[in-house]
């Protein structure tokens, strides 16, 4: 009797687990669902965001390119500011030879490093 | 169980049984059909969209690059005043009224207004909002540099379909096919995204150009052009040893950023589709011809006394009476006489092989749309053999003319000029990479130093072109003043002034050459031509770090 009593109270247990577990298995997969559609909804939203953050990096990237262009260089750094390309007269090359050291200016001033010359 | 029960009971599971089999229907019989219809309710083709790939220059600056922007377009139906709505959008957006009226009262459910239209228009408009005028967002082809270096990248157009240069030559490359995704949408119109690419790019492009030179050279022209003020001019740049072009330009040029505004001459690259008679720079074919077939030796002497020589029908003249002249002076003072001398030990056949081994007659194979191959004249004749010594009777572009001076410039070999050194994936793996290809041995080596030395004296003080001389660094070159030929014959005024050499001689560091046509005021290529080359070739050098070679040398220690 009492084993009998034992088996039915378990039997009506298992059942409302398992009524318990299929509706919350349903709620479950309902609200799975709404998750990835919500998830959808926010990657939408964020690839519109990437969109339009793309969009102005690549209109600064153009910006950037102009402005870093060699006319603009021409048009600020020399004829605003003075300054000039290099001039080769004004360059100073040193050269080694035969393992010792030789100086040579082209202005035709040799840096003579006993007068304190700084090649 | 009262019968009420039983009623309100069966009515119940027959309600239940009619949900039960409608539910059935719908999923088991239906089913197809509907979740056919729902597909196409919630999923939306949508074509990928293609961004061109990025073009750079040799060191990575940018030349080409993609901008978002958004097109203006209106669904005439919608619109209730044509006339009103015009009046606002060609107050706002430049557009023309009366295309704007046509556009807006056409019965089309579609049309386009103003395509990839300017970002501050586009929000002074959309602030608007205005009902029946819609944006939809276009990528545009933007160019930083504008004009710089225009004829080596290229234009598209307004649908960024390649229409020159560069962007024409590498299209598949830039432009990789698209293809459509499908993106889910919900009621209301919005986007469920899965995060799936819309948009695919394609590969970017290295060149060989290198901006600063390119705006040296592009400096340098501008300024011969207002001197000289010739009808258009081409100045090319090579690397000789690997047929790199580091800068292209052409006078006139166009915006890339508006190729529509521009006429098709200017968008023409005129360096390769351009052809003229070359004149004397055409007679390092005839001095390479006479030395490697060990007819004349640079001591040869030539008695060019009476300032001309007859051939054929023709009386050639020498443009001052010279006397007796060895070979190298021919070369160095560009007689005519001398030449054509030498021309006629040589024979037609043997000018016209060294000028096919030299690359003339056949195109370049340069990485650029519509080269012209040019013409060799074919005649056997003594007039015909005497003009195409000193380069008539022929037909050349700049980069051939140039790529026979590189051949000199690096010991005898012919290079393939070109201007795309890589092509990257947008991921910056490499798809191709340009190794510098010999097309053939043009002339031997020994005739290759050889003729060095000579051009090297056409640019010191007795030569040709004493303004082509670079201070530091020894030049080798030749001069060209070639009539121009024209359907009534020969001009007597208009002249192609030709520059073309190498620099520094004994380690050739830059190929260049420079071509006004029709220059006004002077018309010698060593007048009009020469300054330009060493305009660019003073700055190039100094750009490239290249040394002088007039060094001033002397021992640190107890110095000499």
């Amino acid at each position: 009797m009492i084993y009998r009593g034992i088996e039915k109270m378990l039997s009506y247990f298992v059942k409302a687990i398992l009524v318990v577990l299929i509706i919350s298995g349903v709620f479950g997969l309902v609200y799975l669902r709404s998750s990835i559609t919500a998830v959808e909804y926010r990657i939408g939203k964020l690839e519109e965001e990437k969109a339009k953050a793309l969009r102005e990096k690549k209109s600064l990237i153009a910006e950037r390119a102009s402005a870093l262009s060699i006319q603009e260089v021409e048009v600020r750094g020399i004829r605003l500011a003075g300054l000039g390309f290099p001039d080769r007269k004004n360059f100073l090359y040193v050269k080694r030879e035969g393992g010792r050291l030789y100086y040579a200016s082209v202005r035709g001033e040799p840096i003579d490093e006993q007068k304190g010359g700084n090649p | 169980m009262s019968k009420r029960a039983v009623i309100l009971s069966t009515a119940v599971v027959f309600c239940f049984f009619v949900v039960i089999a409608r539910l059935a229907g719908i999923m088991l019989l239906d089913h197809e059909r509907l979740s056919k219809r729902a597909r196409l309710q919630q999923s939306l083709k949508k074509d990928m969209e293609v961004a061109r790939g990025v073009i750079y220059d040799r060191k990575g600056r940018l030349l080409a690059v993609n901008i978002e922007c958004d097109s203006l377009y209106c669904e005439p139906r919608k619109i209730s005043s044509p006339a009103d709505a015009a009046r606002t959008l060609s107050l706002y957006a430049g557009i023309e009224y009366a295309d704007a009226v046509k556009a807006l009262s056409s019965d089309k459910g579609f049309a386009w207004l103003k395509r990839k239209l300017d970002p501050v228009a586009a929000e002074r408009i959309k602030g608007l909002e205005m009902d029946g005028i819609g944006f939809r967002p276009e990528l545009k082809r933007v160019y930083p540099k504008a004009m710089l270096g225009s004829h080596v990248v290229g234009a598209v157009g307004v649908d960024n379909q390649p229409l020159e240069a560069v962007e024409l030559s590498y299209d598949e490359e830039l432009r990789r096919p698209g293809g459509a995704v499908v993106v889910f949408r919900d009621a209301g119109g919005r986007r469920l995204s899965d995060g799936t690419d819309t948009y695919i790019k394609g590969n970017d492009i290295v060149l060989t150009i290198d901006e600063a030179l390119q705006f040296f050279v592009e400096a340098a022209l501008d300024d011969a052009v207002t001197k000289w003020r010739p009808s258009h001019a081409t100045a090319v740049v090579m690397d000789p040893y690997t047929g790199e072009i580091l800068a292209l330009v052409n006078r006139p040029a166009f915006d890339p950023n508006r190729p529509s505004a521009y006429a098709v001459s200017e968008r023409r690259n005129r360096a390769i589709t351009d052809l003229f008679e070359p004149g004397s720079t055409f007679k390092l074919v005839m001095a390479a011809a006479a030395l490697e077939e060990g007819i004349v030796n640079p001591q040869t002497r030539f008695d060019c006394s009476k300032g001309s020589i007859k051939a054929g029908k023709w009386v050639i003249h020498d443009d001052h009476r010279q006397g007796v002249l060895t070979f190298t002076e021919v070369i160095q003072m560009s007689s005519n006489v001398g030449s054509v001398m030498t021309g006629f030990k040589l024979g037609p056949e043997r000018l016209r092989r060294y000028a096919a081994r030299l690359g003339f007659g056949e195109p370049t194979g340069i990485d650029l749309p519509g080269e012209a191959k040019g013409r060799i004249s074919t005649g056997r004749s003594e007039a015909d053999t005497a003009v195409l010594s000193i380069g008539y009777g022929v037909a050349v572009n700049a980069v051939q003319v140039l790529r026979a001076y590189s051949a000199v410039a690096n010991g005898g070999v012919l290079v393939t000029p070109h201007v795309v050194s890589e092509v990257r994936t947008p991921e910056g793996d490499t798809v191709f990479s340009f190794k510098p290809e010999t097309v053939r041995r043009a002339i031997s080596e020994r005739t290759a130093g050889i003729l060095k030395e000579i051009l090297i004296s056409v640019t010191d003080g007795a030569g040709t072109a004493p303004m082509a001389a670079v201070d530091g660094n020894r030049v080798a070159g030749k001069t060209g003043t070639a009539k121009m030929h024209s359907p009534e014959g020969y001009s007597g005024d208009k002249y192609a002034s030709t520059f073309v050499g190498f620099v520094p001689a004994d380690n050739p560091k830059l190929a260049i050459i420079v071509v006004l046509y029709e220059p006004k005021g002077a018309h010698y290529g060593g007048t009009v031509s020469a300054p330009v080359f060493r305009e660019i070739a003073e700055k190039s050098l100094a750009y490239l770090n290249v040394p002088r070679e007039d060094l001033f040398t002397f021992a640190a220690a107890g110095g000499n």
